[in-house]
């Protein structure tokens, strides 16, 4: 999973498939629930009717002891007036009353648990046939009509169409012998405008009532009868199966047009990064002309794009500094060399005496001195930029060090009438002493070699804020064009320096900044009361 | 033939320096533009050697400066970048050639040769002026017909003298074409090595090559040249 586009993609497939089929399996159980609800409910109301239907047609001794014919023999159809609903009724002692035709010998042994008298008990059945069948038991009075509704109340979906019906079919039935004063409690006694008495009238029997039926009514028989209600849930299954298919069919094909559809909209909204990509590979790193556009990049590709250009600038620029020390410090060789090159040309170009060769030897000597000096501090500041040097500090006085690079200046100095002067603090800074050192002493050197003579070059350590700042400063008439801005730089040199000696190679400052870089503090030249000051701070380590 | 040379770097100037001598000319040398504009402009020079890195004003603004002053001479740029644009703004600027850095010494003295040849209108690396056959490349004399010896001295003043043939030449024009240090020059020294140069190139009948003229100098050149 290296691509992005294969991580969104699986990702959003993965959350999207299993939201999906979360909420199918949710949809699919609660319609389960609603749909057994339904069937438990239907099946306590058809126990109702049951009830009634069989109290109308067998007597009460009947009912208790058990009915003398064959099951299915008196009622043809089933008591709940519902084609699909199959009944057993048996006496507590487990003698059939009366059963519906169609289960045969299987009503025998159709049963359920005993939740106790009025209580309905559910369970689910396999009839012979191999078809499923929900079952609904319950113990009833046998006296009492509209037992069917006692211990549950009024029908869950809301009484009026119930009743009506136990009305419409309670009626042709009500011939029956059982007829008692029960029976004008009947909803289907109901006055003849549909207008129905209270409630607690129809469903709910007097206290003394319960008491009198519970107390007498089973004499000479093991208990109450029983009745089983079935329905078969074959359309239930069904239905549910097909809400299923619905259901994955919706599901599969939402995820095939939805990964489709996200392949698309990835595709799309990453070909910016392939256009980045593309143009990455195009980029100078070199000269830096032409920059990073992508054009429709999304706002998350923003930073990246800046980020990329600005490291890209600074590659840049790097490759131009680097490109322009190379040219320097070849330049840098080629004058030296050039000289040498010059000088022995001369020397072999005609006889020369011992005094001439001489003199162009030692020439050449001193020329190499030079180059051997620049290729020292070249090599010296390549070092420090690469971070070679491990920095080992200690307490240093910068004005012994002043002393120190005076040394062998002292001599010419002193025939130029350049003097030393070191003023400030006598606090140690602390510093790399061979660094500080170097430092100190290129900026003696070029304050000798550049300061007005006669003159006097200030060495001046002054403590600072959890830092210290070393000036060395000489007088000048003048300063070169652009001498403040560009003096740090590897190879930059005032027009002067060049003439005559040529001995700085315009390495010296560009190592002072470094070693003050490698301190983590700066190096900085100004030009102040007609000297130039040249600046070196140091950080407490 | 006097040569101004105009270069920073020490060592390479005076390596410059000492080679022009070699060849017996006159070489004068300044290591920044103004002096050697001041020293242009003070004394005829038959070519000037510039670098075109010069500290101070650079070798550009010499030329632009010298042509525009009318000072004569041929120029040729020492430049340290090999680039057209360079070569050509110098070329532009008035110059007469160039030598890029760095620089065979040989190369550089052929061309100087090259330039006083046009300095002086001698196309010809080989002079020749009745019986004397010089052939400048490497200082050989030939009188009629055989070699003969001179001293690098005596050479520059015959090779000064026949590249101004028929001309009158000036005592004053020998000692600051031929002599670095002309100014504390005796005529006589002068007229010491106008007389050796008569003696080796005077043959048995053939007309002498060097006339004297009272008050002016001297002529070189057989009479029919002349």
């Amino acid at each position: 999973m290296s691509s992005l586009r294969a991580r969104l993609l699986a990702g959003t497939i993965l959350g999207t498939t299993i939201a999906f089929a979360t909420g199918g399996v949710l949809v699919h159980q609660l319609a389960r629930y609603r749909l057994e609800r339904d069937t438990d409910a239907g099946l306590e109301q058809a126990l109702g009717f049951a009830i009634d239907r069989l109290k109308l047609e067998f007597g009460r001794r009947e009912l208790l002891t058990g009915a003398p014919l064959r099951p299915g023999t008196k009622l043809l159809i089933s008591p709940t007036g519902r084609s699909d609903t199959l009944f057993v009724c048996r006496t507590a002692a487990g003698i059939l009353v009366d059963a519906s035709p169609e289960l045969g010998e299987a009503s025998a042994v159709i049963d359920l648990p005993e939740a106790g008298l009025d209580e309905v008990s559910f369970g689910d059945f396999v009839l012979a046939s191999g078809a499923r069948a929900r079952g609904a038991a319950l113990s009833f009075h046998p006296d009492r009509m509209g037992g069917g509704a006692r211990g549950f109340g009024p029908p869950p979906w809301g009484g009026p169409e119930g009743r009506e019906r136990r009305g419409r079919q309670g009626a042709p039935e009500r011939s029956g012998p059982e007829d008692d004063d029960d029976l004008g409690r009947r909803p289907g006694r109901a006055p003849s405008d549909g207008r129905r008495p209270p409630e607690s009238e129809v469903g709910r029997p007097s206290v003394a009532e319960r008491a009198n039926g519970a107390e007498g009514d089973f004499e000479g028989s093991a208990g109450p009868p029983r009745l089983i209600v079935l329905q078969a849930v074959e359309a239930r299954q069904a239905s549910l199966r097909h809400l299923a298919l619905v259901l994955t069919s919706t599901w599969l094909f939402t995820c095939f047009i939805g990964s489709a559809a996200l392949w698309l909209t990835i595709r799309r909204g990453l070909r910016p990064l392939e256009e980045l990509r593309l143009q990455i590979a195009d980029l100078d790193w070199r000269s830096g002309s032409a920059s990073v556009e992508v054009r429709g990049a999304p706002e998350e590709l923003a930073p990246v794009i800046a980020q990329l250009e600005a490291s890209r600038q600074r590659i840049v620029s790097a490759f131009r500094r680097e490109r322009r020390f190379v040219g320097d410090a070849a330049h840098e060789l080629r004058t030296p060399v050039s000289g040498i090159k010059a000088i022995l040309e001369v020397a072999l170009r005609r006889q020369r005496t011992n005094e001439e060769l001489e003199g162009y030897a030692r020439e050449c000597l001193s020329i190499a001195s030079e180059m051997g000096r620049a290729v020292e501090a070249l090599l010296t500041l390549g070092k420090l930029s690469r971070g070679e040097v491990a920095l080992e500090l200690a307490d240093v006085d910068p004005r012994l060090l002043a002393e120190e690079a005076w040394k062998p200046l002292a001599v010419t100095a002193q025939e130029r009438g350049v003097t030393l002067e070191v003023t400030g603090s006598t606090e140690p800074v602390v510093a790399n002493r061979d660094l500080l050192s170097r430092a100190v002493a290129n900026l003696v050197d070029n304050a000798v070699e550049y300061g007005v003579a006669p003159g006097v070059v200030r060495v001046h350590h002054e403590r600072l804020d959890a830092a210290s700042s070393i000036e060395v400063s000489n007088e000048v008439i003048e300063v070169a064009h652009g001498f403040v801005e560009h003096a740090f730089e590897p190879f930059w040199r005032g027009d002067s320096a060049r003439t005559d000696a040529a001995r700085h190679a315009g390495l010296g400052l560009a190592l002072v900044n470094q070693i003050a870089e490698l301190h983590g503090g700066e190096a900085t030249l100004s030009v102040r009361d007609g000297r130039v000051v040249a600046r070196l701070v140091i950080p407490d380590a | 033939m006097r040569v101004l040379v105009i270069e920073d770097y020490a060592p390479v100037r005076g390596a410059v320096m000492t080679a022009l001598r070699d060849e017996g000319w006159s070489a004068d040398a300044a290591g920044d533009g103004s002096e050697g504009l001041r020293l242009a402009e003070s004394g005829g020079y038959d070519v000037i050697v510039l670098d075109v890195m010069l500290p101070g004003i650079g070798g550009f603004d010499v030329l632009r400066a010298l042509r525009e002053r009318g000072v004569k001479g041929h120029v040729m740029l020492l430049t340290a970048r090999d680039e057209v644009a360079d070569r050509v703004q110098g070329l532009d600027l008035g110059a007469d050639d160039y030598l890029v850095k760095p620089f065979a010494m040989e190369e550089l003295v052929a061309r100087v040769r090259a330039l006083l040849r046009r300095e002086y209108d001698k196309k010809a690396p080989m002079i020749r002026i009745g019986h004397v056959d010089i052939r400048t490349t490497d200082h050989a004399v030939f009188v009629a017909g055989e070699p003969v010896e001179f001293t690098a001295r005596e050479y520059a003043l015959l090779e000064y003298f026949a590249l101004r043939v028929g001309e009158v030449v000036t005592r004053d024009d020998i000692k600051r074409h031929v002599y670095d240090d002309g100014g504390s020059l005796s005529s006589n020294v002068i007229d010491v090595y106008v007389g050796y140069l008569r003696r080796k190139l005077e043959r048995e009948g053939h007309p002498p090559l060097i006339r004297t003229r009272r008050g002016e100098g001297y002529v070189f050149g057989s009479a029919d040249s002349a």
